[in-house]
Order: C-alpha cells, then sequence, then structure tokens
C-alpha cells in the first residue's frame, strides 16, 4: 500500500494522461466515425465504398498495429512528430473512428423505415425528415453502444504506453520493475485508476440504455 | 407535356408500368379518380394493390406511363415531390406514428413544419381531429400506449392535418385485432360521407359495400374489373373475379 | 423502394450522384497515388527491398510469429469458455453471497485494460510471456462470455425457467440442460466475433514480449536493417487483417445458420459484441 502512496502524484499524472488521450481521440474519432457513416449510407457510390472498406479493414486490425504503424513505421517514412502522442492520437481515432462508424449507421438503420416513409408522406424534405424524425431515434439506439466504444477507447489507451508515450500504463510498468517486491501492488493501484474511468461509464452505459429505450 | 386527363379526374394513372426485377408488378394500369370519388383496390396478395396505391405519392417509383394528381404529373424527386406529398394523405397498414412524439405532436408536426402554421393554431386543429376520431383525451400520450386501433386513428387525423385533396389507404386494418377494426372502418365510412376523394386498398368487403363508389379489382398486376360495388359483387364479369369473391364469400 | 433515409433518386438526383461519385473516386485515387509516390520516392518499391521475401528464414519466421499468434488464441479461447461458462452460472446464483462478490470480480475483470492484466501476471507471477498473454486472455474474456451469456439467459422466454422448475427440475439443473443451451445458440454470433476480438487482442503479446507476429517484425527488422521494416510489416499487417477478416466472415456464416435454427432469434454478430450491456467492448 505505502507503495501507492508514494506514488501517488506519478500514478495521478497517469491517469490524468491518460483521460487526456482518451479525450482528444474520442472527439476525433467520434467526428470521423460521423462522416464515415454518413459516407457509407450516402448515395454517392464512391464515399460508399470508401467508407465500407475503411471500416472493415480497420476493424480487424490490432491496435498493436496501428501503434507500431503510427510510431514506428511513419517516423521512418519520413512522417515526423513532435511528440508522441500524436502518433498515439492517430492510431486510437483512426481504429476507434471504425466501430464508432459502424454503431452510428446500425442506429439509423434501426429507425424503421415506416418512420422516414411517413414523415415523407406529409411533405417533409430530406433535411427535415433527418433532423426531425430520423436522428432523435437514431441517437437513443447510438448512445449505448457509443459509450461502450468508449469505455474499449479508454483501456485501449494503455497501448500508447508501449509506444514511447507516457501514460498511466507506462507509469504502471515502470513502477513495478522499479518495485519488484511489490509488483502486485503497485499493478492493483493502475488498475483501479483505469476502472475509476471505466467503471462509472459502464454504469452511465446502462442507465442511459434503459431510459431511452424507445417502446415501440 | 400534355396528357389526357379525362372530365375532372383528380387522380390519373395512364399505362402505368413497374417491375421489380424480372416481376411485372403493375402491368398497363389505366385508373381514374374523379374528385369526391372513394375507390376500393381489391385482389389476392401479390395482384399488385399496394405498390398501386404507394405509386401514388412516389413511395414506390413506375418506369412507364404517367401519374397525374389534380392536373400536375407527379414529380420524381426535389421540393416539388414534398409539395405534392403535402396534398396527398397516406395512412400505412403499420400505423408508422412518430414513435419519439407524443399522439398531439404527431398531428401537428405535419402542419408546423411543412406548412408553417402557427403552434397554436395547429394544436387547436389538432384537438379537433383528434376529438373527431375519437382519441381526443389520448393527445399527450406516446403512440405505443395506445391501441392499434387508437394509433390508426391518430395516423388518419395525422393525414387530414394536412388538408389533404386526396387521402390513400394502404389495407389500413390489416394489421389491426378483429375487435379493433370496425372503430378505424367508421372514421372511414364518416370521411366518405363528407366527401374525401379516397384510394382504399383493402380485404375489407363490408366497407366496399358501403362507403366505395367503385371497387377495382387487381389480380397480377392488372386492373380486372372496375365497376360499381352492386355489380361487382352481384354480377362479376371475369373469372378471376368470380373465383376471388367465391373463395371471400365461403366464410 | 425507399431506404431509410431517402427517396429512390430521381434523374436529377442521379446525375449529381454520378458526378460526385466521379469526383470522389479521383480524390480518392489521387490520394492513393499521391500515398504510392511519396513511398515510391522513399525507396519502398525498389526490388531489394522486397527481396528478403525469397528467404526462407524469413518466411519461417514469420510464420512462427503466425504460429505463435495463433496457438495463443486458440488455447484461451478453449479456457475462456468454459471457464466463462461457470462465472456465468455464479454470476446469476440464486445465493446473493456468491452472486455480488461474482458482480465485482467481472466487473474488475472487464474494467482493466487487457495488456494490464498480461502485465500483471507476467511480472507479479514470474511466468512465461505465453503464459502471461494467454492467462491474460483468458481472464478478460471469460468475463465477457459470463456476460454475454447472462444477457442470452435474461432474454429468455421467462417460460422456459419455470417450466422447468415446474417439473422438479432444481434451479443448477434448469440452468443447465434447460436456459444455457439455448442462451449459448441465441448468442453464438456475438460468442464468435467475440473470439476474433480476442484473436486480436494477442497483439498486445508484443507489449510483454511475446514472439507473436509483430515482434517477429520487430525482431527481422532489428536484424536484418530497418530499411525492410516497411515491407515485412505491410506483409504482416496483411497477414493479421486477412485471418481476422476470414474469422469473421465465419461469424457471419454462423449467424445466418444460427438464425434459422435458434428459437426466437439470434442476435446479430455485429451490433451485439460492440452492444454488449456494461464494459465489454472491441480491443
Amino acid at each position: 500500500m505505502d507503495v501507492i502512496i508514494e506514488n501517488l502524484p506519478l500514478y495521478w499524472e497517469g491517469f490524468l494522461r491518460t483521460l487526456f488521450l482518451s479525450v482528444v481521440s474520442g472527439i476525433f474519432a467520434l467526428i470521423l466515425g460521423t462522416l464515415l457513416a454518413a459516407a457509407r449510407v450516402s448515395p454517392v457510390a464512391a464515399l460508399r465504398g470508401f467508407s465500407t472498406v475503411y471500416v472493415e479493414v480497420l476493424r480487424n486490425t490490432p491496435l498493436t498495429i496501428a501503434f507500431f504503424f503510427a510510431a514506428v513505421v511513419l517516423p521512418r517514412l519520413g512522417v515526423k512528430f513532435e511528440q508522441f502522442e500524436v502518433a498515439a492520437i492517430i492510431a486510437l481515432s483512426t481504429y476507434t473512428a471504425a466501430f464508432i462508424a459502424e454503431a452510428v449507421r446500425s442506429g439509423v438503420n434501426s429507425v424503421p423505415v415506416g418512420q422516414a416513409e411517413a414523415a415523407r408522406s406529409i411533405g417533409m424534405k430530406f433535411s427535415q425528415v433527418l433532423s426531425l424524425i430520423i436522428l432523435p431515434q437514431a441517437l437513443r439506439t447510438v448512445i449505448p453502444p457509443l459509450i461502450n466504444i468508449l469505455i474499449a477507447l479508454v483501456k485501449n489507451s494503455s497501448v500508447a504506453g508501449a509506444f514511447f508515450v507516457l501514460e498511466l500504463f507506462g507509469y504502471g510498468r515502470q513502477l513495478a520493475n522499479a518495485n519488484g517486491d511489490a509488483v502486485i501492488t503497485v499493478l492493483l493501484g493502475t488498475a483501479f485508476f483505469y476502472l475509476l474511468l471505466t467503471v462509472p461509464l459502464g454504469i452511465l452505459a446502462n442507465t442511459v440504455e434503459r431510459k431511452v429505450a424507445i417502446a415501440r | 407535356m400534355t396528357t389526357h386527363v379525362p372530365g375532372d379526374a383528380l387522380v390519373s394513372l395512364n399505362a402505368v408500368n413497374k417491375h421489380y426485377g424480372q416481376l411485372h408488378v403493375l402491368k398497363d394500369i389505366n385508373l381514374q379518380v374523379r374528385k369526391g370519388e372513394v375507390v376500393v383496390v381489391i385482389g389476392p396478395s401479390g395482384s399488385g394493390k399496394s405498390t398501386l396505391c404507394r405509386a401514388i405519392n412516389r413511395l414506390e417509383t413506375i418506369e412507364g406511363g404517367t401519374i397525374t394528381i389534380d392536373g400536375k404529373v407527379l414529380p420524381e424527386e426535389g421540393k416539388e415531390l414534398a409539395q405534392l406529398r403535402a396534398d396527398v394523405g397516406m395512412v400505412f397498414q403499420s400505423f408508422n406514428l412518430f414513435a419519439h412524439k407524443t399522439i398531439l405532436e404527431n398531428v401537428t408536426l405535419g402542419p408546423i413544419k411543412v406548412k408553417g402554421v402557427s403552434k397554436t393554431a395547429a394544436e387547436k386543429d389538432a384537438m379537433a381531429l383528434l376529438e373527431r376520431v375519437g382519441v381526443g383525451h389520448q393527445a399527450p400520450k406516446l403512440p405505443a400506449q395506445l391501441s392499434g386501433g387508437q394509433q390508426q386513428r391518430v395516423a388518419i387525423a395525422r393525414a387530414l392535418a394536412m388538408k389533404p385533396k386526396v387521402m390513400l389507404f394502404d389495407e389500413p386494418t390489416s394489421a389491426l385485432d378483429p375487435e379493433m377494426i370496425n372503430e378505424v372502418l367508421d372514421v372511414m365510412v364518416q370521411l366518405a360521407k363528407e366527401g374525401m376523394t379516397m384510394i382504399v386498398v383493402t380485404h375489407e368487403m363490408g366497407f366496399a359495400r358501403k362507403a366505395a363508389d367503385r371497387v377495382v379489382f387487381m389480380a397480377d398486376g392488372q386492373i380486372v374489373e372496375d365497376a360499381t360495388p352492386e355489380e361487382f359483387f352481384n354480377n362479376p364479369k371475369s373469372d378471376r373475379a368470380k373465383d376471388f369473391l367465391s373463395k371471400l364469400l365461403t366464410h | 423502394m425507399s431506404s431509410v433515409l431517402y427517396d429512390v433518386p430521381g434523374p436529377k438526383a442521379r446525375r449529381v450522384s454520378l458526378i460526385a461519385s466521379i469526383i470522389g473516386g479521383l480524390l480518392i485515387l489521387g490520394l492513393l497515388a499521391w500515398v504510392v509516390m511519396t513511398l515510391a520516392q522513399q525507396g519502398i518499391f525498389e526490388g531489394r527491398r522486397w527481396q528478403i521475401f525469397t528467404r526462407a528464414d524469413v518466411w519461417r519466421l514469420l510464420g512462427n510469429g503466425l504460429g505463435s499468434t495463433l496457438s495463443a488464441a486458440a488455447l484461451a479461447a478453449v479456457i475462456a469458455f468454459p471457464l466463462g461458462l461457470l462465472l456465468c452460472l455464479l454470476r446469476i446464483s440464486d445465493a446473493a453471497v456468491i452472486r455480488i462478490p461474482m458482480r465485482i470480480i467481472l466487473e474488475f475483470l472487464r474494467g482493466m485494460p487487457v495488456v494490464l492484466m498480461m502485465l500483471f501476471i507476467l511480472l507479479g507471477f514470474g511466468t512465461s510471456a505465453f503464459i502471461a498473454v494467454v492467462a491474460g486472455l483468458v481472464l478478460y474474456n471469460a468475463a465477457v462470455f459470463a456476460e454475454i451469456i447472462r444477457a442470452g439467459i435474461q432474454s429468455l422466454p421467462k417460460g422456459q425457467r419455470e417450466a422447468g422448475l415446474a417439473i422438479g427440475l432444481t434451479s443448477f439443473k434448469s440452468r443447465m440442460l434447460i436456459e444455457l443451451p439455448q442462451a449459448i445458440r441465441r448468442m453464438m454470433p456475438s460468442l464468435v466475433a467475440q473470439m476474433v476480438v480476442l484473436l486480436k487482442d494477442t497483439s498486445l503479446g508484443y507489449i510483454v514480449a511475446y514472439g507473436e507476429l509483430l515482434r517477429a517484425v520487430q525482431v527481422m527488422a532489428d536484424f536484418l536493417g530497418t530499411q525492410y521494416l516497411f515491407p515485412i510489416f505491410f506483409v504482416a499487417a496483411a497477414i493479421y487483417i486477412a485471418i481476422n477478416i476470414s474469422v469473421s466472415r465465419i461469424a457471419v456464416w454462423i449467424e445466418r445458420r444460427g438464425s434459422r435454427k435458434a428459437a426466437g432469434g439470434v442476435a446479430t454478430a455485429n451490433t451485439t459484441a460492440d452492444l454488449q450491456v456494461g464494459h465489454a467492448g472491441p480491443v
């Protein structure tokens, strides 16, 4: 226990850095993912194709490969980063965006086609159908899985620690190596700080899931 | 472009054709519906009657022929199509009430967002319509809280709120439990009495006898007979129609 | 046939869509061309860089890496599934004294990163990297399987359990003979999808110095020279992606077969794996 208390500042810093990575990557991933989802359902064939390929490939790529590419291969190819955090954010965002795209697309497709038909039948324009009828209903379906994806993102940020970024996992590993006699305690401390993020998010997901279920 | 529009036909289908892949679902359809007429379309499953109904407000596209509503050819896209749809009311088999909006909001949404009516005026009209169809007291509830029959009556009110020139009904009672069918048919009969132009795809023969001006019998994508209810039910001309009616009336 | 979002496009919309398609296609091709040219400038496409693939030892090393990945994944899957069943039974136990601690344990296992668990076992118990990877995968995925199966049992009609109890089965027997088999069949696509996640997570072994495919890449680049980094990486990544896609396709195939057989239908693989209640999410 003393090990944890002594190194609390380090844990805390790692926690904050993990939080930072997760939030920034999360925002980029949400934007990119939504754009990809829009491309996937658009009537423009080229966009649809590109989006489908992107999502298929990235969903089937291990995150470590994505990180390796961003942090090791890219620099070798001449792409220089100021800090490795940038590489980490690129890897995490592009990876997570693929899952968000799928979740958003599922959400939109989960709205019964009759809703849009009824909306069009009373003379609504596409923008109205989308904003008044489809999106409000799609959002309710999409938010619980989105929260789950964000939980996964928080856990995935730990991979950054293996690719030259200082965050919670990296610090945990450092401390474990430095305190060979108290390895389990050190790592439990690290786990605690991850749980600090993932458990509340999990509870949020469950609550939201129950609240927004629209009876059909 | 001049299209032959006989008399004062409100809805006019001329030589309409449609394929689903290899299947020829609408074969050379010619149908004229005058203002105030109630036309009931009946026929076996797969006869194309639903497709016909949905083609009139372009939920289904057609490949050949023209559809004209109140003198204007059915637009294929864009603002014109939306405007035309505002004048054509549609009632679906599965009601399709907006699940995330209250009953009142379901009925006021169209007038407010499409016609630009003020919220107070829209709500006043909506409440009157809901009373008229018998669900006024359900106004603040969500669709899922209502029975099927009540939901369908709200759907009729929603379509009426747009003050349409013609109302399309795509098997409005087929998804309802038997005890709720009559409450919806009563509303439709009343609507017919008040002079609304209606095109109704249904299996309910009773409604056809009571309220229809004409019965159109479809089979295999074609209009086989087009007659008054008395002529059709008592004296069907085609073998197909005779066959269909004999199967029904043995119940 | 209208889609969820928009009408069947009319002539003007089709024209706009076609033009946008062509422009979009050109842009994407342009992007690819730029990438290829930049790489070519770096000499990536020089023959000598790719000549190493004529060497048998390179392929052997890649093969070993792949083999290590697959064997760790297979072993973990084989252990995690029965363990998940057990954890699930405990989680839904009628005795609160078992149920509540179990819930906490499962939350814990699912709430922390898999790589942390691997590190935990590697350093905390002094095991080999292989054991650390397998054990980490087992613990995490057993917890996820437990949740998936629990969701499956909860989605069964209540009457199933009631009927079982009514004919005199004990709670345990009802679970084993009636509820679990149905729940598993129902959630099969979800379970298989999680297996794909498990397979992907084996690459985390790289971080604890397990000799899986990515580490093979690292080793070869270090040994043969960093000019070979890109070609070797490219091939390894392609192998990884190809295998994952194949296993995913199998998951979809199983889902299609299952939905014809299972009572009350079967959850779809794509949505459920990502949408699991609680934490479980893709890594």
